[in-house]
């Protein structure tokens, strides 16, 4: 009786493998169904120290986050939603500025200025800071620090 | 389940209350009447599934003369047994408001009910979602949008103006409101606010696309969110997920526009209803027209729902104000289309406002004004970017032609006048009466010819006819005799008048009177474009809310220039004013010479024929400065002509640049209706409208409230129905509405 | 007629030969920004007792100053000066007033924003 060669097995490995990825690809298999997308919120606050907050600029740059909507922050001041540049956020850059409703009291201290509302495709939502602008009630630049907050939608 | 609930109970009540209506007369018990309801859904998920009715013959099913409002609930009928499904009537005590404005208690209602024991939460501040139709008039019908505010504020000729939608859930579940809308055909949307409460969330322009995904994605997982998608240059969807029982959103839209200078004064136009428009056969991109009630019927992918005239009085109304700085001191101040309060603070403001507050959003908004100096129809302004040296402009350009002679050339007056179903009545009143206006006008050398249509065209004669005094008698009993009826076949219109040869040595005048009813515009568009050749066209919008966008663009490729002539207007002065533009010089062939200057993306590219008291606005970018003339290159019959015109130091103004990026979305989606390559024009158009923050067909504008999810499933869709436009009949033009 | 107006109406005097009177017209009504004018760099002149966004002032008050008064370096501090009425241009300024309008300063931020992105920083 003949034994089967190399060829066969190697043949009938192949027909395995091919078969295996044949199943593997077939429509309506697939055990993981596509992650829904999840809604966050990021709070961008200033820490304006001892200087009454009139007005602050600054860039945030999102990894793979869309941006979905720009609220103002919990102060009176600065309530009303700040602008962005459509043009950057063709880039995932959002550059907001806003000025304070001089109607209300400027605020001091940890400010919250903004809160930014996105939408993350894969769950995450990396962010960077950068060239933040921040100005006083006579107008003058200080330098202040930037805290983004996440929160999530469980 | 939940997701259809409401949708069932409004089809469901919507058609008991119609029909119990049907029966209900003043003053009279009703007799016999028929209550049914249908839905679609599965009956093993959907309680309201099958069919269920009540014939009314055994008295179990009563309908009153008045208004219905739901203060109670009683004893619950079980109507088991009708059709497949579970559904019960729930007859209550009601209150019944007498001719007197009294109260008084009656016995019966009709209310769906959940079959699952679940009453909807009816309240005594809260009005079932039933809806009756007594003497002609709807009542009780709740409705999502509450109120629309515009606040304008004119400066010389630009307007920026807030449109506020007020939307409220008075059902007892979540739902999604959606209103199909109008804005200037040339609005640059700039700046979308969803307001919730003191929280005002800024929204983001995005691809159409991608913004469809992520509101529907925020809508399935329970987040407040608003769309607003362009449909057309003056068509939009406003649609606001997750609206909670009793609560309330506000959506903001900001607007920039350039206002133009008509025959002596600024005009600005605030349309308030987009009119019921006719698709062609077969036809599944328009825009359809339906009855409350019958969503979902037209097979047209944007479709908007009208209300009875009678119901759209206690609908949600409409609120204008306008602030007028126009820079100089202020002449005239008109508004043709409403009574308004006209308030001069000093001798270069004012403000309008709507004299009795709120109205009925039925018609466009007309305000006419002018600055005391006669004359001065223009403006320069710009936008400079300081580092790149690039800027964008906006120019008035009006050569003094009123100092020239010109001898008329040799003219084929065409008119066409649609008469379709929308134009029955007022419309076409004013069509007869701006007919017999142009008939009287014509000259001894004209030729003329007078053309009708609505499913078909035909003509007064099959060729031009000499403008003899018989002629013009025959052209006149024509036009009396003139009936509406049918579609809005308005290619076959466009066909007839611009397809036959002229004859050599005569100018082809085309003057379109129509409403511009239509949901294809781009079919009409292209075909104008094929067959304009060397003609011109003066489109006539005649009616209150017309189709501006249409006629509009109509005259531009046609080179001539659009009038209004609204439903109550003798349409007298904009007859005249065409003739008198026939009668005197039009600059053609027109070229500007810049000057030296680095001047491009000049929008239109074609430039239009220059007319006595219709400047050109022309936007176009500048790189460096702009030149301190412009000369304008043109031929006045045969003759050359040209005008060095001073160009005054401009206003500088940031909106420039997105009314730049507006006008040339504007021209490159035009052209999409007759290039071969339109892909890469929507490209252009995308591209532009996201780097300026502009909606466009590619792009829209969203806002969602990612903080909070909602309770419950998203709840299901209720359309905000329209009115019809005042002077149009709702049985001709809406489907479902009579026909 | 303010002194603008007459500013405006002596440099529509100027010699001009082919200004026709609807071109003159035409001119007049771009006035307050003919006559203003913009200076490269120009300082703002402080105006005291000026009150801060909220009032009337138009649309065509927004001048914005990119290019001729800000620069490049504009940004929210100088914006900040002028919506608070700190600084004032007559530009920004319409109705004379001394205020500029919520409007008024969305616009410039509108313009701040976009500063960065076109300056590739």
């Amino acid at each position: 009786m003949k034994t089967p060669g190399l060829l066969s097995y190697a043949l009938a490995a192949l027909a395995a493998v091919l078969l295996a990825l044949l199943l593997a690809a077939r429509p309506g298999q697939d055990p993981t169904p596509p992650k829904a997308p999840t809604f966050a919120t990021l709070d961008v606050l200033v820490d304006a120290g001892d200087h009454q907050l009139a007005a602050w600029q600054l860039d945030v740059t999102l990894a793979t986050a869309l941006l979905v909507g720009i609220e103002g922050g919990t102060d009176a001041a600065f309530r009303d939603a700040p602008r962005y540049d459509p043009a950057a956020l063709q880039g995932g850059r959002v550059v907001l500025a806003a000025l304070a409703d001089a109607q209300q009291q400027l605020p001091n201290g940890r400010v919250l200025v903004a809160r930014l509302h996105v939408m993350a495709p894969d769950g995450a939502v990396d962010h960077t800071v950068r060239g933040v602008v921040a100005a006083s009630a006579d107008g003058q630049r200080f330098t202040a620090d930037v805290e983004v907050r996440l929160h999530e939608n469980k | 389940m939940k997701a259809s609930t409401i949708r069932d109970l409004v089809a469901a009540a919507v058609l008991v209350g119609l029909v119990v209506a049907c029966a209900g007369s003043e003053g009279s018990t009703p007799a016999s009447y028929e209550a049914r309801g249908e839905s679609t859904g599965d009956p093993a998920t959907n309680p309201l599934a099958g069919a269920f009715f009540n014939d009314g013959s055994d008295g179990d099913i009563r309908a009153r003369t008045d208004n219905y409002f739901v203060t109670d609930l009683g004893a619950v009928i079980d109507l088991n047994g009708f059709g497949q499904g579970t559904a019960t009537f729930d007859f209550g005590a009601f209150r019944h408001e007498g001719k007197d404005g009294a109260d008084e208690s009656v016995d019966e209602l009709v209310v769906v009910e959940r079959a699952d024991g679940t009453k909807a939460n009816y309240g005594p501040d809260r009005i079932a979602a039933l809806r009756a139709k007594v003497d002609g008039k709807e009542f009780g019908q709740p409705l999502p949008l509450q109120h629309t505010d515009v606040r304008g504020k004119v400066a010389l000729n630009v307007s920026s103006v807030t449109v506020t939608q007020t939307y409220t859930n008075p059902f007892a579940e979540k739902i999604e409101a959606v209103y199909v809308f109008p804005l200037p055909q040339d609005a640059a949307v700039s700046d979308f606010v969803m307001v919730i409460g003191e929280r005002r969330i800024r929204g983001v322009v995005r691809e159409r696309e991608e913004a469809q995904r992520i509101y529907q994605q925020a809508k399935a997982q329970g987040y407040r969110a608003s769309l607003m998608s362009q449909e057309r240059p003056n068509v939009f969807t406003q649609s606001v997920a997750n609206i909670e029982p009793q609560s309330r959103i506000d959506v903001e839209t900001t607007y920039f526009q350039s206002l133009p200078w008509r025959d002596g004064a600024f005009e600005m136009v605030v349309p308030t209803v987009v009119g019921p428009r006719f698709n062609p056969p077969g036809s599944e991109g328009g825009i359809g027209a339906v009855a409350a009630g019958k969503e979902g019927t037209s097979g047209q992918s944007v479709e908007v729902a009208y209300r009875t005239p009678e119901a759209a009085a206690d609908g949600p109304a409409i609120d204008i104000a306008v602030e007028l700085a126009a820079g100089l001191p202020l002449g005239t101040i008109d508004c043709p289309s409403h009574t308004v309060t006209i308030r001069r603070t000093d001798e270069r403001h004012a403000t309008v406002a709507l004299q009795k507050g709120v109205e009925v959003p039925n018609r466009d908004f007309v305000l006419r004004f002018a600055p005391k100096e006669r004359g001065a129809g223009g403006a320069v302004s710009v936008y400079r970017d300081a580092d790149s040296g690039e800027g964008w402009f906006s120019m008035s350009i009006q050569p003094p032609l009123e100092q020239l002679d010109q001898k008329p050339q040799a003219r084929e007056m065409v008119f066409v006048v649609d008469c379709s179903g929308s134009m029955s009545g007022e419309p076409l009143a004013a069509c007869k009466r701006a007919m017999r206006r142009c008939l009287g006008r014509l000259g001894e050398g004209d030729t003329f010819a007078v053309l009708r249509f609505s499913d078909d065209a035909s003509a007064l004669d099959p060729r031009p006819l000499p403008a003899t005094p018989e002629n013009v008698r025959r052209g006149l009993a024509y036009v009396d005799a003139l009936d509406t009826g049918g579609g809005t076949m308005m290619e076959r219109g466009i066909l007839a008048a611009l397809q036959p040869p002229i004859e050599a040595g005569r100018r082809r005048i085309v003057t379109f009177m129509t409403d511009g009813f239509i949901g294809n515009e781009r079919d009409i568009l292209r075909a104008v474009h094929e067959h304009v050749g060397d003609a011109r066209i003066f489109s006539f919008g005649v009616g209150t809310s017309v189709n501006r966008y249409l006629l509009e663009r109509m005259a531009d490729l046609g080179r001539g220039v659009a009038a209004f002539v609204d439903i109550g207007d003798s349409g007298e002065r904009q007859v005249d004013e065409l003739f008198t533009r026939l009668e005197r010089p039009a600059l053609a062939d027109l070229r500007i010479d810049w000057g030296g200057a680095s001047v491009h993306c000049v929008e239109p590219q074609r430039l239009p024929d220059l007319f006595v008291g219709r400047p050109l606005l022309v936007h176009g970018r500048v790189h460096g400065a702009l030149p301190r003339s412009v000369t304008v290159h043109g031929t006045v019959g045969a003759t050359p002509q040209q005008f060095t015109l001073p160009v005054a130091a401009a206003d500088e103004h940031p909106a420039i640049q997105k009314l730049w990026a507006r006008a040339r979305i504007r021209s490159l989606a035009d052209a999409m209706a007759y290039v071969a390559t339109p892909d890469e024009l929507r490209d252009e158009i995308r591209e532009l409208a996201l780097a300026h923050g502009l909606t466009s067909e590619f792009t829209s504008f969203l806002a969602v409230d990612s903080s909070e999810v909602t309770a419950g499933e998203h709840g299901t869709t209720v359309v905000q129905p329209a009115p019809t436009p005042r002077g149009v009949r709702y049985e001709t033009t809406v489907s479902g509405g009579g026909r | 007629m303010d002194d603008l107006e007459q500013r405006l109406r002596r440099q529509l005097q100027e010699p001009e030969p082919a200004v026709p009177a609807a071109v003159r017209a035409a001119v007049l009504a771009d006035g307050r920004a003919a006559a203003t004018g913009f200076r490269k760099r120009r300082r703002f002149v402080r105006l005291a007792g000026a009150s801060a966004a909220a009032a009337a002032a138009a649309l065509l008050a927004v001048t914005l100053w990119l290019g001729h008064g800000g620069g490049p370096d504009f940004d929210v501090a100088d914006a900040w000066r002028v919506a608070s009425g700190l600084e004032h241009d007559r530009r920004f300024d319409q109705n004379g007033d001394g205020r500029v309008d919520r409007a008024d300063a969305d616009r410039m931020l509108a313009a701040i924003v976009a500063l960065p992105t076109r300056r590739g920083s």
